[in-house]
C-alpha cells in the first residue's frame, strides 16, 4: 500500500502482525494448497473468534465493517506470513446474497454458520453444457407441493467435495425465455440423492468436483427470492458484492513469493531480473490502488467497475507468477516447496493453480465482453 | 475508482476552458518552432494557475497533490503546448530557497514575465558528458538544476541564452524542445543550498514526475475515448466495427490498463509528503509511461489508416505521449529508482 497509514492503521497492522505471529500454527504457514478441511476450518474459526474473518461484512450481520485500508492491511499481513487460503464461497458470495435477498429465516440459519465456520459452502452454477453461457443450464427443479425436486449435474464446483451446502441455479420453468425460468436454491449436500466426484486439476490437486443430483427433495423455502426469479439474483447482485473477486489477495501472495526469491538470490540477481522484480512491485501497487479506490467509491455510493478489477487482479497475479518462474531458474519445475536460506520457496504450485483465476467467476473473456457492453457501450452483434 | 470531487472537477474544467483548443496551438507551435506564443500562458498566469501548489501565505492556493492530478489530467488532455505541469511543480521549490534570486524568479514566473523550469539528471545520456536534460526548453527563460548532496547540495539558475551556443535546443516530436547540457557551474547562479533546499528539490522532482504521470493518463484516456467513439461510428462489413468481438476485447483491455494506471497515479498522490513519496511517484511515472504508450499504439491500430494521419488529433496525442514518457524519468530510470529504494531484498 503506497498511501501513508494513520496512527490507528499502524496500530492495527501491528496488532494483526503480532497476532498472526503468535497464533498461526507453523504447519499452516507457507502452504501452497488449501489445507484439508479440519485444519483449514480450525484456522477459519480462530480468525472468526478474533473478529477478523469477515472484514467486508457490515457490522449488522456480524462482520467487521472494516475500512478499505484495514481490509488491505489484513490481506498484506496474511500474505507476509504465508497464511493459508480459506474457503471463500460463504463469505464472499452466498453471505452477501443472503444479506440482500434472503428471508429472515434464511439469514438466521445461514449467516451465523458462515461467520463461525460451521459450514462450508460451494457454488452450483456451471454445468457440462453451461459454462460461460450460464443461462443454458439444464439442471431441473420440479415443484411438487411445498417441495422442489432437483435432478441434474453441476461441475467445476470449487471445494464442492468438502462443502456442506451448495447454492445452485436450477431450471424451474421451460415455458418461458430461458433466463426467466431459473431459480436460486440452497441445497444441503448431505441430502439423499447427491453424489460427488472430485476432479483432479492441472495443479495435481483436488480443488474442484462434479455434483450429481438425482431426485433430491428440498423444502420450497430453500429457494432464495421467488421461484423462476433466480437470474435476477445473479445479475442484480450489486457490483460491490462482486468486488472481492478483484481483491489483491492472490497477487500479494504471489508477490511475497517473488520477494522471497529475490531475497534468497540477493546479489546474484542480475539487472534484468531486478527490473522484472520492480515490474511485479508496480503491478501489485497498481492493483492495490485500484482495489482501495473501488472500495472507497462504493462507500461513497459511486458505481464501481468489478469486471475491470477482476481482470486486473487475476492477470496481475499471473504476471507476478510468470516473473517468479523466471526468478526460479532451473528450480522452476520443482514440485515441492523447499526451505532455502530461512525462507520457504514455492517453485511451481502457485503458478499451476493460478491458471484458474482467469477462468473462474466469469472468464476474463466474459468480463471483457461485459466491459465492452456496459462500460464502453460498444454495439452488440458480431459476437459468435 | 477515484473520481475528482465536485470542487476538483470545477477547478479542472476551468483550466480546460482557459486552455481551449490546445491541439490547434500545438500544431501552430510546431509550424512556428522554436518560437512560442505566450498569449494564453499569460492568461494562465493571470488566473493564478502556476501558484496552485504554493502555500496560501506565499500567495498560492495551497492545493493538494490530488488537486494537481485532477487539474493536470484535464489540462494535458487538451494537448496544449503551455507547460503548466512543470511550472506548477517548481513554485514550492523556489519559495523554499530563501534567497533573493529565487524569490525574484518566482515572482516573475507567477506574473508570466519569465519562466524557470527544472532540468533533471539524464540517467542514460546518449552523448557522454551531457549530464542534464531539460524539457519544454523553448519555454524556459531560466533553467534550474541541482548538484551535490546534503550540506554540499546546490541549486542553480542558468539563463537559457547562455546555453544557446554550446547546448542549443533540440526539437522534440510533440512540437516542443529539449536541451541537454554538461554539468559545469560556469555562468551558473546559485539560488539555494543545503539539506532543506535539497528536500524541497526532491519533492519538486517527484511532483513533476507525478504531474507528468497524470498527464500521460489524461492523454491516454482522451485517445481511448476517441477510439471508442470511432468504433461506434465506423462502418465496415455492414456494421459498426465496434460490434466485432476481436476489437471489443482489445478496447476492454485498454480500458483496464487505463483504470490501473490512473489508480496508481492517484495513490501516489496520497503518498506525497510521506516516506513512500519517491517510490510511489517513480511507480506512477513508470507505469503511466508504458501504459500510455501501449494504449496509444493500440488506438492508432484500432483507427486504421486515419490513425496514422496527422490530420487527426490522435497523432498529437501520440507524439505528446512519446515525449512525456521520455521526460522527467523514463520507465527504465524510474525502475532503477524503485530497485534502489526497495533493494534486492524487496520491501517489507
Amino acid at each position: 500500500m503506497l498511501r501513508p497509514e494513520t496512527a490507528d492503521e499502524k496500530a492495527f497492522r501491528r496488532d494483526v502482525r503480532a497476532w498472526y505471529e503468535a497464533e498461526l500454527p507453523h504447519e499452516l504457514r507457507d502452504l501452497t494448497f488449501r489445507p484439508e478441511p479440519p485444519a483449514a476450518m480450525a484456522w477459519y474459526r480462530r480468525l472468526a473468534a478474533r473478529g477478523w474473518i469477515a472484514p467486508h461484512w457490515p457490522k449488522a450481520f456480524g462482520g467487521m465493517g472494516a475500512s478499505p485500508v484495514q481490509q488491505v492491511i489484513l490481506l498484506e499481513e496474511a500474505a507476509r506470513i504465508g497464511a493459508p487460503e480459506l474457503p471463500t464461497q460463504g463469505l464472499n458470495q452466498i453471505g452477501p446474497i443472503l444479506q440482500r435477498f434472503g428471508t429472515p429465516a434464511q439469514k438466521a440459519r445461514h449467516l451465523p454458520a458462515i461467520l463461525n465456520g460451521e459450514v462450508i459452502w460451494s457454488q452450483g452454477y456451471s454445468e457440462p453444457g453451461a459454462g460461460s453461457d450460464l443461462a443454458g443450464l439444464r439442471t431441473r427443479g420440479r415443484i411438487e407441493g411445498d417441495e422442489v425436486v432437483v435432478s441434474g449435474h453441476k461441475i467445476w464446483t470449487t471445494w464442492g467435495h468438502n462443502a456442506d451446502w451448495i447454492y445452485a441455479l436450477v431450471r424451474t420453468n421451460d415455458a418461458v425465455p430461458r433466463r426467466q425460468g431459473i431459480s436460486f436454491i440452497l441445497i444441503d449436500l448431505h441430502s439423499p440423492g447427491i453424489t460427488r466426484r472430485p476432479i483432479r486439476t492441472l495443479a495435481d490437486e483436488y480443488e474442484f468436483c462434479e455434483v450429481f443430483f438425482d431426485d433430491v427433495r428440498l423444502p420450497l423455502d430453500q429457494v432464495v427470492g421467488s421461484v423462476d426469479k433466480g437470474w435476477q439474483i445473479v445479475t442484480a447482485l450489486l457490483d460491490e458484492e462482486r468486488i472481492q473477486l478483484g481483491s489483491p489477495s492472490h497477487s500479494l501472495r504471489a508477490l511475497e513469493r517473488v520477494r522471497r526469491l529475490a531475497r534468497v538470490l540477493g546479489e546474484d540477481l542480475d539487472t534484468q531480473l531486478r527490473a522484472r522484480l520492480v515490474e511485479a512491485e508496480i503491478a501489485v501497487a497498481a492493483l492495490t490502488a485500484a482495489f482501495l479506490q473501488t472500495l472507497e467509491a462504493v462507500e461513497l455510493g459511486r458505481a464501481s467497475d468489478p469486471s475491470s478489477l477482476k481482470i486486473l487482479s487475476t492477470e496481475t497475479t499471473q504476471l507476478v507468477l510468470d516473473i517468479g518462474q523466471e526468478l526460479c531458474g532451473s528450480a522452476a519445475a520443482l514440485k515441492t516447496p523447499e526451505r532455502v536460506a530461512g525462507s520457504v520457496i514455492d517453485f511451481s504450485e502457485l503458478y499451476l493453480q493460478s491458471r484458474r483465476l482467469s477462468i473462474y467467476g466469469g472468464t476474463n473473456e466474459i468480463q471483457r465482453g461485459l466491459i465492452s457492453d456496459r462500460v464502453l457501450k460498444l454495439p452488440r452483434g458480431g459476437k459468435s | 475508482m477515484m473520481q475528482p470531487t465536485a470542487d476538483q472537477t470545477l477547478m479542472r474544467d476551468n483550466a480546460i476552458r482557459l486552455l481551449g483548443d490546445g491541439a490547434a496551438r500545438t500544431r501552430a507551435a510546431t509550424a512556428e518552432w522554436p518560437a512560442i506564443d505566450r498569449s494564453i500562458w499569460l492568461e494562465v498566469c493571470r488566473a493564478g494557475w502556476p501558484a496552485l501548489l504554493l502555500s496560501e501565505e506565499r500567495g498560492g492556493w495551497g492545493a493538494s497533490a490530488i488537486d494537481m492530478i485532477a487539474v493536470l489530467e484535464g489540462t494535458f488532455s487538451t494537448l496544449a503546448p503551455e507547460p503548466l505541469g512543470p511550472a506548477l511543480s517548481i513554485t514550492p521549490l523556489l519559495a523554499r530557497c530563501g534567497t533573493k534570486a529565487a524569490d525574484e524568479l518566482l515572482t516573475r514566473l507567477l506574473r508570466g514575465e519569465a519562466l524557470a523550469l527544472m532540468a533533471g539528471a539524464d540517467p542514460f545520456p546518449i552523448s557522454p558528458g551531457l549530464d542534464y536534460v531539460a524539457f519544454e526548453a523553448n519555454w524556459a527563460d531560466t533553467i534550474i538544476c541541482a548538484s551535490g548532496a546534503g550540506s554540499d547540495f546546490r541549486l542553480w539558475a542558468i539563463p537559457s541564452e547562455g546555453l544557446d551556443v554550446h547546448s542549443p535546443v533540440r526539437r522534440t516530436i510533440d512540437g516542443g524542445a529539449q536541451r541537454v547540457f554538461p554539468g559545469s557551474d560556469a555562468g551558473w547562479q546559485e539560488i539555494g543550498r543545503g539539506v532543506d533546499v535539497e528536500m524541497a528539490y526532491e519533492h519538486a522532482v517527484n511532483l513533476q514526475r507525478l504531474g507528468a504521470a497524470a498527464g500521460l493518463m489524461g492523454i491516454a484516456q482522451r485517445a481511448l475515448d476517441m477510439t471508442i467513439d470511432y468504433l461506434k461510428v465506423r462502418q465496415q462489413f455492414g456494421q459498426p466495427i465496434g460490434a466485432f468481438q476481436a476489437l471489443q476485447h482489445r478496447a476492454a483491455s485498454l480500458h483496464v490498463a487505463c483504470v490501473a494506471g490512473r489508480a496508481l497515479v492517484y495513490e501516489a498522490g496520497l503518498s506525497m509528503g510521506s516516506a513512500r513519496e519517491r517510490v510511489a511517484c517513480a511507480m506512477a511515472k513508470a507505469r503511466s509511461s508504458t501504459t500510455a504508450r501501449d494504449v496509444l499504439k493500440e488506438c492508432v491500430q484500432l483507427h486504421g489508416a486515419i490513425g496514422f494521419s496527422d490530420e487527426y488529433d490522435l497523432a498529437v496525442c501520440f507524439r505528446k505521449v512519446m515525449t512525456l514518457a521520455s521526460a522527467y524519468g523514463t520507465a527504465e530510470a524510474c525502475a532503477a529508482i524503485i530497485a534502489r529504494e526497495i533493494g534486492g531484498a524487496g520491501r517489507d
